[in-house]
């Protein structure tokens, strides 16, 4: 603003006289301009006449030295005379190269030349000659200009001596006309020149471009001259040789037929416009130098004040709020200034009230801001005493205290049917005493108990005076005026109240009220996130013991004294008893058990079970019996109860039968020393752990007979292998010999058998064959059982083991018409395992293929898969269908149906393929279509020590 | 505070031009050969560079080289002046002028001499290259002074020719005087000179061979012949005015302070930026007869009234 305004008014005024000025200038030049250049043409136009006549006249002043020369009578003059005065115009006329003189018949009489040798007398006849015709005609002949050595400009004249002379020829050097060219002076850098008839530069100052045969043609002045000889081409601008911009005016040499030129740079002709324009510049400065002072004097004057102005508004603004604007400049801006005083009067009038309302708010934000502070403490302590509801009840009645001006505060919770005192503030500990041992009832006598019953804030605004307050004792003990009752309220229900008292006489504002509120809600939260918090780990408790008896069960299958300790402990925990019994029934008898507990207790003693003891009446009524007081029992129902509670300082009983099959097997007795009720929580808890009880002594029994039965079966299980054994062996003895004595027989040893004898004899021997296999199977099975079998481990080569069953199989196939085949790929690794039971298995599995095969082929095909052979045995047989494939690899087990019964076969034989494959740490699988075929599949270890050894 | 900005604006663009002109440039220089005689051409070529407005030292440097008799010096100091990298140099006398047009063909050279006689100019009014000048027209001047000499001794029979070899300029001259002696029926003897040393033998040669007079060429000591002429009673003729000064009987040649004026002209146009092939050849235009009547009267010549009314200088 300094700079703009001040600026705003120099620039308008110097525009305003720039305007004026330039308008002013503008028109002055542009008539200067017109005038200068009229008066520029008609000097040039002149100069050109001038300058013509200059040249012009230094031709007719040779023309006239000659004429001096050549008189009529001159011709008759001796010849070294007229030499003589050649010579001597030569002298005089330095242009002059050559003088001839010609006698009246135009012959050559006397030649004189400056460079050349003189000669006299030649005679040559130079009659038809242009000069000398045309001065003979005219007097008077100048010949056109020529170049010698197309540099030098020379031109021939000729003047006739008189009618009856001769004629003088002169040759004049050109370059002479330079000293006449060179001293015309046009203005300061103007200069003249003389174009010949042809455009060809005959005379300029810078005799250079004479010599260089320039052609001025090419100017456009010269052009135009030379196209227009006659008429009187205007003065005009144009360009010189050199591009500059000249003012170009010529005049003509009619007798020469000459041009002479008279140029002056257009900005030399122009001179005189543009000292007027500098002049006009230099007014144009000064005017504006003088509009810039007044101008600026103006400003002043203008801005002056209202920088005043502005440096005491900033002064004003800056909160000097006293300061006040003089100036008397006695117009509007004085009119300004006094406005802004007044302004800066009613600023300073409303920044007073503004700061008194700025305290009120910094005061009402300092209270907020205690309120908040005591909520979040509140809040932390809840946060921090999850358990424990007093530490938030004495953190919520202090704050409420001390942010609602009261002298004391105090909460009371509902328990056992009324409020009682939970937490206090401020209160003298002696008042707490006797306020600790009211109980309030919800009532219109108490605060409390008003408080309670109408579910509201209740305030009592000056209770000892107040008619219908009826413990104006309390009020008065703790010297109370103003009492207020905020009621702790969850879901509806008035779990507690807040008071706050005054010792003196003051309602609490509205806006305590409200904090008190918040408060209350607080106290509310904390008690509930307490009960909450207990809930849980209550309950959390409950299933760690429930979950530890049955741990305990788990552990113990057959002894059951772990598990009642287990239960009796986990009732003294749970159950509010801290004395704890299991009491079994034994016929007649109950038995102590087990007993836990700071209570004396017999454990093993006997007491008869009859209805009169606790346990007894529990165990014989099949349901739980809960004796709250000793004292309030009947004596004559419950002697034995009675008796056993004086001789054991018993005062409350709670016992849960232990039920099995609808009879009791025994009970869970809790003893507590005082009188008192067990809650329902706690009596489910203990017939929880009674069942459990029951649970873990049916397992223990269950267990044990388990036990005995699977033990008792082992033993016939190994008699009967032992058996099968023995008997093989027995069997075999005596079948050997029947075969060996056969054989011997059908071989004639014993001398010749009859034809009928032989085929009896080879059934015999067949026969007993088939009874030697069945009795190996039955042996090696046996054997299998009692676990004797072992396993021969060397090494073996599945290619060798496959040809040596195709080699003994062979026959059999070929006996069928089948066709029996292996694919068993070269390079399979040597496998460990017992080699001749393996081969037993797959000869096993081809003879069975074979068997039930009759038609197509059987194939025997081995593979190398993940570490192991892959051996199977695929047939074109029956098949089997899906649900006996399970079956034939039991023990005797053979699908049975015609097919197969006419096959024969003891049906051990799978079974045992599958106990040696087992043994090998291999598996035995089938595939089957039933009417397709079959497809046995083996599969063991290539390297099979390691799981031998595991399956011993 | 503005004001005084804008003065002192004023004042620095007022001033500042013409200081900064003068103090960078530095001087430009004109080298000098001289292929014969360097006076009065040397003296004569300062002083009209001088009316030009140059001054020594100040405005302007000289590279002067000259050489009087071992012409074979030329080349050696054309040489010097193209390695002093010279603005232009000006070349007097035939030798000079070919050993300068030999040592460079960028330095511009201004000659003053018989170039054009020598056809070393290829086009008078557009010469080639680096190379212009002035020329004296002093072969067919010496037609002319075979023709002067016949008149002042018509007797005449033979007349020497004093050529010096070195000069090329000595075949066109010898041609133009060969011819001229034929039109006026004299004898033309040419004595072939190597150096000035043998100037003296020359003389006495022409004594013993009774020649009638001797035509000596300009590049040739022109004092030293003239007063050797003196001694042996010669008539003799040559081209520069300090002959017939010195002795010699005539003189006619170019004005040489002419000649020098334009010469000094170009010379100036060439280092204001001119090209030399916008600057033809110039022919000398102003010529001067100098005629020694002492000599003459030595000699027992009478010089007619007409004949010294042709002279421009006559000494007595």
């Amino acid at each position: 603003m300094k700079r703009g305004l001040f600026l705003k008014y120099v620039v308008l005024f110097v525009g305003l006289v720039t305007a004026v000025l330039v308008i002013n200038v503008a028109l002055d030049l542009y008539f200067v301009y017109q005038e200068n250049r009229r008066a520029s043409i008609e000097v040039q136009q002149e100069k050109a006449e001038a300058a013509a006549q200059r040249i012009e006249s230094f031709v007719r002043e040779i023309e006239r030295q000659i004429g001096w020369v050549a008189q009529a009578q001159w011709a008759d003059l001796p010849v070294d005379q007229r030499r003589f005065d050649y010579v001597r115009l030569q002298r005089q006329v330095p242009a002059i190269t050559e003088l001839i003189q010609l006698d009246r018949q135009g012959r050559e009489q006397l030649k004189v030349s400056r460079l050349n040798m003189d000669v006299v007398g030649s005679g040559t006849d130079l009659s038809k000659e242009p000069p000398f015709v045309g001065a003979i005609a005219d007097g008077v002949w100048f010949g056109p200009v020529y170049f010698r050595k197309e540099s030098e400009p020379y031109m021939t004249m000729a003047v006739a001596h008189g009618r009856r002379g001769g004629v003088t020829v002169a040759d004049v050097n050109l370059k002479f006309i330079w000293d006449v060219v060179s001293q015309i002076k046009v203005g300061k850098d103007g200069y003249a020149y003389v174009v010949g008839p042809q455009g060809r530069l005959v005379a300029h100052p810078d005799i250079s471009l004479v010599l260089r045969g320039t052609d001025m043609k090419r100017l456009p002045q010269v052009a135009a001259a030379l196209a227009a000889p006659d008429k009187d081409v205007p003065v005009g601008d144009s360009i010189n040789l050199a591009g500059v911009s000249v003012l170009s005016a010529h005049a003509d040499i009619p007798a020469l037929k000459w041009l002479v030129f008279v140029e002056v740079p257009t900005r030399e002709a122009q001179q005189p416009v543009i000292n007027t324009g500098l002049r006009a510049l230099a007014l144009l400065v000064l005017g504006l130098l003088i509009a810039a002072g007044a101008g600026a004097l103006l400003a002043r004057r203008m801005v002056v004040p209202i920088r005043a102005m502005q440096a005491g508004a900033e002064r004003i603004g800056s909160g000097e709020l006293s300061h006040r604007l003089t100036i008397k400049t006695g117009d509007e801006l004085e009119a300004l200034a006094n406005q802004f005083n007044r302004s800066a009067a009613a600023l300073e009038e409303s920044y007073a009230t503004l700061e008194q309302r700025v305290e009120d708010r910094t005061r009402e934000l300092q209270e907020s801001l205690e309120q908040q502070t005591a909520t979040a403490g509140i809040l932390r302590v809840i946060s921090q005493s999850p358990t424990d509801v007093e530490p938030v009840l004495q953190s919520v009645a202090d704050a409420a205290a001390g942010l609602c001006r009261a002298d004391e505060a105090a909460v009371f919770l509902f328990k056992d049917g009324a409020y009682r005192w939970a937490a206090s503030a401020h209160i003298a500990s002696t008042y707490v005493d006797v306020v600790k041992g009211e109980a309030f009832t919800p009532g219109n006598d108490s605060l409390v108990g008003r408080t309670a019953l109408q579910g509201t804030v209740v305030q009592i605004e000056d209770a000892p005076n107040d008619p219908e307050y009826g413990r104006r004792d309390l009020a008065q003990l703790g010297g109370a005026h103003t009492l207020i009752g905020i009621p702790l309220q969850r879901e509806g229900d008035t779990i507690g109240v807040m008071v706050l008292t005054r010792r003196y006489v003051e309602r609490f504002s509205d806006q305590h009220i409200e904090i008190l509120k918040v408060f209350a809600d607080q106290a509310v939260i904390a008690i509930q996130n307490v009960r909450l918090f207990t809930e849980l780990r209550e309950s959390l408790e409950q299933q760690t013991a429930t979950a530890e008896v049955l741990r305990v069960i788990s552990q113990s299958p057959t002894d059951v004294q772990p598990v009642l300790r287990a239960v009796v402990g986990a009732a003294r925990r749970f159950c509010g008893a801290d004395d704890a019994m299991i009491v079994l029934c034994d016929n007649d008898d109950q038995l102590m058990a087990t007993h836990e507990g700071s209570m004396p207790a017999l454990v093993g003693t006997r007491i008869p079970l009859d209805r009169s003891s606790t346990t007894g009446r529990a165990a014989l009524d099949r349901q739980t019996i809960h004796v709250p007081d000793v004292a309030l029992l009947d004596p004559s129902e419950h002697a034995q109860t009675i008796e056993l509670a004086e001789k054991t300082k018993v005062r409350a009983l709670l016992a849960a039968p232990m039920l099995r099959e609808g009879g009791a097997i025994g009970c869970v007795l809790l003893r507590k020393p005082e009188a008192g009720a067990f809650t329902s929580r706690q009596i489910g808890l203990l017939e929880t752990f009674a069942a459990q009880a029951v649970i873990a002594i049916e397992n223990v029994r269950l267990f044990t007979e388990i036990q005995e039965k699977s033990h008792q079966l082992e033993v016939a299980s190994q008699h009967k292998s032992q058996f099968l054994a023995n008997m093989s062996h027995e069997l075999r003895t005596p079948l050997n010999a029947i075969i060996g004595y056969t054989e011997m027989m059908a071989d004639g040893l014993y001398g010749d058998v009859p034809e009928k004898a032989t085929a009896v004899l080879e059934r015999v021997q067949a026969n007993g064959r088939h009874l030697l296999g069945l009795i190996n199977d039955v042996l090696d099975l046996s054997k299998i059982e009692a676990g004797q079998l072992v396993l021969a481990m060397e090494e073996y080569s599945v290619a060798d083991m496959v040809a040596t069953v195709l080699s003994a199989t062979e026959s059999l196939a070929r006996t069928k018409g089948l066709t029996l085949g292996s694919d068993v790929p070269a390079g399979l690794p040597t496998g460990t395992g017992d080699a001749r039971r393996l081969t037993q298995v797959l000869l096993n599995l081809v003879g069975n293929a074979i068997k039930f095969t009759d038609r197509g082929s059987v194939e025997v095909r081995a593979a190398e898969v993940d570490g192991r052979f892959e051996l199977s045995v695929v047939d074109t047989g029956f098949g089997i269908a899906p649900e006996d494939q399970a079956k034939i690899f039991e023990e005797f087990q053979q699908v049975d149906n015609t097919s197969t019964r006419k096959k024969g076969g003891t049906g051990l034989g799978l079974s045992i393929s599958r106990r040696i494959v087992e043994l090998h740490g291999g598996r035995i699988t089938v595939e089957s279509d039933v009417g397709k075929g079959s497809t046995f599949k083996v599969t063991v270890p290539i390297n099979a020590s390691a799981i031998k050894e595991a399956a011993q | 505070m503005r004001r005084r900005h804008l003065l002192a604006l004023a004042g620095a663009s007022a001033a500042s031009p013409m200081l900064a002109a003068n103090a960078q440039r530095p001087l430009p220089r004109v080298g000098v050969l001289m292929g014969g005689d360097p006076e009065p051409t040397w003296t004569l070529f300062r002083k009209a560079m001088a009316d030009l407005g140059y001054v020594e030292d100040r405005t302007i440097k000289y590279e002067y080289r000259v050489a009087f008799a071992g012409r074979d010096e030329l080349p050696a100091m054309a040489a010097e002046l193209v390695a002093l990298n010279v603005d232009v140099i000006v070349a007097v006398l035939t030798p000079a002028i070919n050993a300068a047009r030999a040592a460079t063909t960028k330095i511009p050279i201004v000659f003053n001499g018989g170039a054009v006689e020598t056809g070393t100019v290829s086009s008078i009014a557009r010469p080639d290259g680096n190379f212009t000048g002035v020329s004296g027209a002093t072969s067919i001047l010496a037609g002319k002074s075979v023709q002067l000499f016949h008149e002042i001794k018509p007797a005449t029979k033979a007349l020497g020719l004093l050529l010096n070899e070195p000069d090329p300029f000595r075949v066109p001259l010898q041609r133009e005087v060969e011819t001229a002696g034929k039109a006026q029926q004299i004898e033309i003897v040419p004595i072939m000179l190597k150096g000035r040393d043998e100037l003296p033998a020359a003389y006495e040669e022409i004594v013993r061979r009774r020649l009638d007079g001797v035509l000596v060429q300009p590049s040739l000591p022109q004092e030293i012949a003239a007063t050797l002429a003196v001694k042996n009673r010669v008539a003799a003729v040559s081209f520069r005015r300090e002959f017939a000064l010195a002795g010699g009987l005539i003189s006619l040649g170019a004005d040489q302070a002419d000649i020098c004026r334009t010469v000094a002209g170009y010379v100036d146009r060439v280092l204001k930026g001119a090209r030399t092939a916008d600057l033809p050849v110039q022919q000398a235009t102003k010529f001067e007869l100098v005629v020694n009547q002492r000599t003459a009267k030595a000699l027992g010549l009478a010089l007619s009234p007409m004949f010294l009314a042709r002279a421009n200088e006559i000494v007595e």
